[in-house]
C-alpha cells in the first residue's frame, strides 16, 4: 500500500470538512466504545486479567526467538510448513511460491492486517491470481478499490448508498438483492461469495496469536469467512507478525477474553479457530497443506528499546475506538495500513519516521488509549519517543523548529515567562471577554478553522496558585 | 544467511534476555500454567447449565433441551419443515448421530463432510463453555469442520455433563481424551456481520441459526 502519511496535515482538513465521513464515525462513539464499558461492567475481573495479559505478552516478546523455534517445530510436527520473511517482498514472494506450486488461480482471503501490510492482493494479482477478500468489509473496499480506515471495522467511512452502487456496478444482476436495506446487501455478499469459497484453490488467513506449546494459529471471526476461507481450499496459508506468538493455549484463553471485549464489547467473537497443520489422513475434510509465513517487517527492531511495549499490542482497535483524533477524522488521514494511536507508533518504525513525522503529532496525549489499552501499552510515551526521533532528525517543519527554539529560549528565563504569559493571559482573556471563546487568533489560523480556543480567564496558573497559597 | 537465521540473530542481538531463559521456556510449555479465572464460571452442574443457557442465548444461538438423544431427529425434521428446507441432512459419522433414526423422522441423512447445497448440517460438540455459551468442537474422522461453517443451520448436540465452567477446563478435557485435533472451534451464536454501517446483522458467510440440542 502507497504510504501517504506525509498528507496528514491535508488529509485530516479534508476529512474534517466531509460530511458523509462524519455522520459514518459517529457510529463509533454509540457502537464500539459503549460497548466495551458494558462488557467491562459485566467482568469485575478485567483489571486483574489484563495485568496477566500483559505478562503473558511481556513473557513471549522477552523469549521471542525461543518461543518462534518452538511453534516451528510444533507445526512440522503436524505436517505444516513455517516460511521465514524478513520483509513485505520476501513474505508476499513466499505466498506466491505457495500458490504457484499449489496451481492456484482464485485466492480467497479472511481479514488480515499482516496482508495489508505487505501489500499482498497487488502483488498476487501481478502474478496472475485472483486474490478475493471474504471479510463483508474488506470485500466492500476490494470493489471499491479502497482501503481499510480501521483494524477490525474496515469499512466504517462507508454509507450504505456507497456500498449499494459498489454492488451494483460489479454484481451479477441475477445475484442482486436491488436494496440499499442492511440485511438485504449483507444477504447479496453472501450469495456472491459462496462460489468463491468453493472454487478457490488456496485459502489465505492471517493469525491473531501464534501459539507456541501446539503450533497452532488462531483467527476470531464473527462471519465465518475466515473459517470458509481456510476449510474448503487445498492450501491454507497463514500470514502473521513474528510477534503474535503465545506460549500455551491457556495464555491464549486469557488474551482471548480481553480481545473481543475490548474490540466490538463482545464476550468472545462467534468463531475462535485453531488450526493445527494439514488434514489428517482419516479427516473428510481439511487443506492438503498448512502453511505459516512468520514476517518481521520491522518488529525485531522494537525489541530492547523504548518501542518494545508496542509489541505487546493483540489489534484489538480500542485505542483508535476511543481517540479523540482518529473520532474526528478516521483512519485514511493516517496514510497507511495502521490508523490511530497504534498506528501513529507503528507506521514510523515500518515506513521511516521522515514519511510520517505528522502522525505522533496527531494526539492531544489525552491518555484515553492507554487507559483502554488491553495489555498497558503505554502509547503517548511511545508518540513522544518518535516526537524525539523526529526533532534529532530535523522532520519538522521549519516554523515548529523555530517555535519551540523561542520558547525553550523563554521558559528558561523565569520572569521573562511569567511576564510574557500573563500579558498572553490578559489580551487573550480581554478579546474573549464576551463569548468566553476565541474563534480565530493571528498566526493559529490553521488551528482556529477546526475548533475554538476558550478565553483565558484574565489570570495565570501560576497567578492562581500563588493565590491560593495565600 | 537464511532469512530465518537473520531473524533470530536480530532477536537475539536486541533483546536482554532474562537468565535461565531456556528453562522458563520450557516450564511454562510444560506445566501450562492458569491465569485468572472470572469467578462468574464456578457452580455446580445445574448453575453451569442455566448459565451455559443464557450466555448462548445472549449471542444469538437457540437452545432446545431434549429428554433422550431419540428426540433428535424429530427436531432437525421440525427446524427443516419450519424454514422450508428440503429434508434432507449432513451428519457428523459420529456414533451418537448415525445410531439414531433419521428416515422415521421423514429425513434423508448422509454421514459426511458438508456440501455446497447442504441447508441443514448436524454435528456433536466436544463440550460446552457456560462462560459465554460456547460449543467446542474438535475435527476428526468423526466430525468433520464444514459441518459448522456451510449450511445455513447448524445444530449441534450437546451433552450437558459435558459443560465446562471456563475454556482452561475444555483444554484440560482435550487434553486428557489424548487427541490434537487438527482443528479446534470454538462457535458461539450464529454467524453475523457489522460491517454495514455498524448495524448488527445475523447471517454473514456461516449459519443464519445455530441451534444447540441440549441432551
Amino acid at each position: 500500500m502507497e504510504v501517504r502519511s506525509q498528507r496528514f496535515r491535508f488529509s485530516a482538513r479534508d476529512a474534517l470538512g466531509d460530511p458523509r465521513l462524519q455522520s459514518a464515525l459517529g457510529n463509533i462513539q454509540h457502537g464500539f466504545t459503549e460497548r466495551r464499558r458494558q462488557a467491562l461492567d459485566a467482568l469485575p475481573e478485567f483489571e486483574q486479567l489484563r495485568a496477566h495479559g500483559t505478562a503473558i505478552r511481556d513473557h513471549a516478546i522477552e523469549h521471542l526467538d525461543a518461543y518462534l523455534e518452538r511453534f516451528e517445530q510444533q507445526v512440522d510436527a503436524a505436517g505444516g510448513q513455517v516460511h521465514w520473511a524478513r520483509d513485505a517482498a520476501e513474505a508476499c514472494a513466499a505466498v506466491a511460491g505457495i500458490c504457484r506450486a499449489a496451481g492456484a488461480r482464485t485466492v480467497t482471503k479472511g481479514k488480515s492486517m499482516a496482508t495489508e501490510e505487505i501489500g499482498l492482493n497487488e502483488h498476487l494479482e501481478a502474478e496472475g491470481f485472483t486474490p478475493v477478500e471474504t471479510d463483508l468489509g474488506e470485500y466492500i473496499l476490494q470493489l471499491r478499490g479502497d482501503t481499510p480506515s480501521h483494524i477490525i471495522a474496515p469499512a466504517i467511512h462507508l454509507k450504505r448508498d456507497q456500498i449499494f452502487e459498489a454492488f451494483q456496478a460489479h454484481h451479477d444482476p441475477a445475484l442482486s438483492s436491488h436494496s440499499d436495506d442492511h440485511a438485504e446487501l449483507q444477504a447479496e455478499a453472501r450469495r456472491v461469495l459462496r462460489r468463491r469459497f468453493f472454487e478457490a484453490d488456496v485459502g489465505i488467513t492471517g493469525a491473531n496469536f501464534c501459539i507456541a506449546e501446539t503450533g497452532s494459529t488462531v483467527i476470531v471471526t464473527n462471519e465465518g469467512n475466515g473459517d470458509l476461507t481456510q476449510c474448503l481450499p487445498r492450501v491454507h496459508v497463514v500470514v502473521a507478525g513474528i510477534d503474535k506468538i503465545v506460549p500455551t493455549l491457556e495464555d491464549t484463553s486469557t488474551l482471548l477474553r480481553l480481545l473481543a471485549r475490548s474490540a466490538t464489547g463482545q464476550d468472545i467473537t462467534v468463531y475462535t479457530t485453531f488450526s493445527s497443520g494439514p488434514r489428517r489422513a482419516d479427516d473428510l475434510d481439511g487443506p492438503d497443506e498448512f502453511h505459516v509465513v512468520l514476517l518481521d517487517n520491522g518488529r525485531s527492531g522494537m525489541l530492547g528499546g523504548e518501542l518494545q511495549p508496542m509489541l505487546r499490542c493483540i489489534r484489538c482497535g480500542a485505542c483508535m475506538n476511543h481517540c479523540p483524533v482518529y473520532g474526528a477524522i478516521g483512519g485514511h488521514a493516517y496514510g497507511w495500513v495502521y490508523p490511530g494511536p497504534m498506528g501513529a507508533v507503528l507506521t514510523p518504525q515500518m515506513v521511516g519516521i521522515e514519511r510520517s513525522a505528522d502522525l505522533p503529532n496527531a494526539s492531544t496525549f489525552c491518555g484515553r488509549c492507554a487507559e483502554v489499552c488491553p495489555v498497558g501499552i503505554p502509547l503517548p510515551d511511545l508518540m513522544r519517543y518518535w516526537r524525539e526521533r523526529e526533532y534529532e532528525g530535523g522532520h519538522q517543519p521549519a516554523a515548529a523548529r523555530w517555535g519551540l527554539g523561542l520558547w525553550a529560549r523563554v521558559a528558561v528565563r523565569p520572569r521573562l515567562y511569567h511576564a510574557l504569559a500573563r500579558l498572553g493571559a490578559r489580551i487573550l482573556g480581554r478579546l474573549g471577554h464576551r463569548r468566553g471563546r476565541l474563534a480565530r487568533l493571528p498566526l493559529a489560523g490553521g488551528w482556529t478553522r477546526g475548533r475554538d480556543l476558550p478565553a483565558p480567564v484574565g489570570r495565570t496558573f501560576t497567578e492562581q496558585w500563588r493565590g491560593r497559597a495565600r | 544467511m537464511s532469512a530465518r537465521d537473520d531473524i533470530l540473530a536480530a532477536i537475539r542481538d536486541r533483546r536482554s534476555r532474562p537468565a535461565a531463559a531456556e528453562e522458563a521456556v520450557a516450564e511454562r510449555l510444560a506445566a501450562h500454567p492458569r491465569g485468572p479465572l472470572p469467578a462468574a464460571v464456578g457452580g455446580d452442574r445445574e448453575a453451569l447449565r442455566a448459565r451455559f443457557i443464557e450466555r448462548a442465548g445472549k449471542a444469538s444461538a437457540e437452545v432446545e433441551a431434549l429428554a433422550a438423544a431419540a428426540d433428535l431427529p424429530p427436531l432437525a425434521a421440525r427446524l427443516c419443515r419450519e424454514a422450508g428446507y428440503p429434508e434432507r441432512l449432513a451428519l457428523a459419522p459420529d456414533a451418537a448421530l448415525t445410531g439414531l433414526d433419521w428416515a422415521a423422522a421423514g429425513l434423508e441423512a448422509e454421514a459426511r463432510a458438508a456440501r455446497r447445497d447442504d441447508r441443514v448440517c448436524v454435528s456433536v460438540a466436544r463440550c460446552g463453555v457456560a462462560e459465554t455459551g460456547t460449543l467446542v468442537l474438535a475435527s476428526g474422522a468423526d466430525s468433520p469442520v464444514t459441518l459448522a461453517f456451510v449450511p445455513d443451520l447448524h445444530l449441534v448436540l450437546l451433552q450437558a455433563d459435558a459443560i465446562v465452567g471456563a475454556y482452561e477446563q475444555a483444554w484440560d478435557l482435550l487434553r486428557a481424551g489424548g487427541s490434537s485435533p487438527r482443528a479446534v472451534n470454538w462457535i458461539t451464536g450464529p454467524s453475523r456481520s457489522a460491517d454495514i454501517e455498524q448495524t448488527l446483522q445475523l447471517g454473514a458467510h456461516g449459519p443464519i441459526r445455530l441451534v444447540i440440542a441440549l441432551l
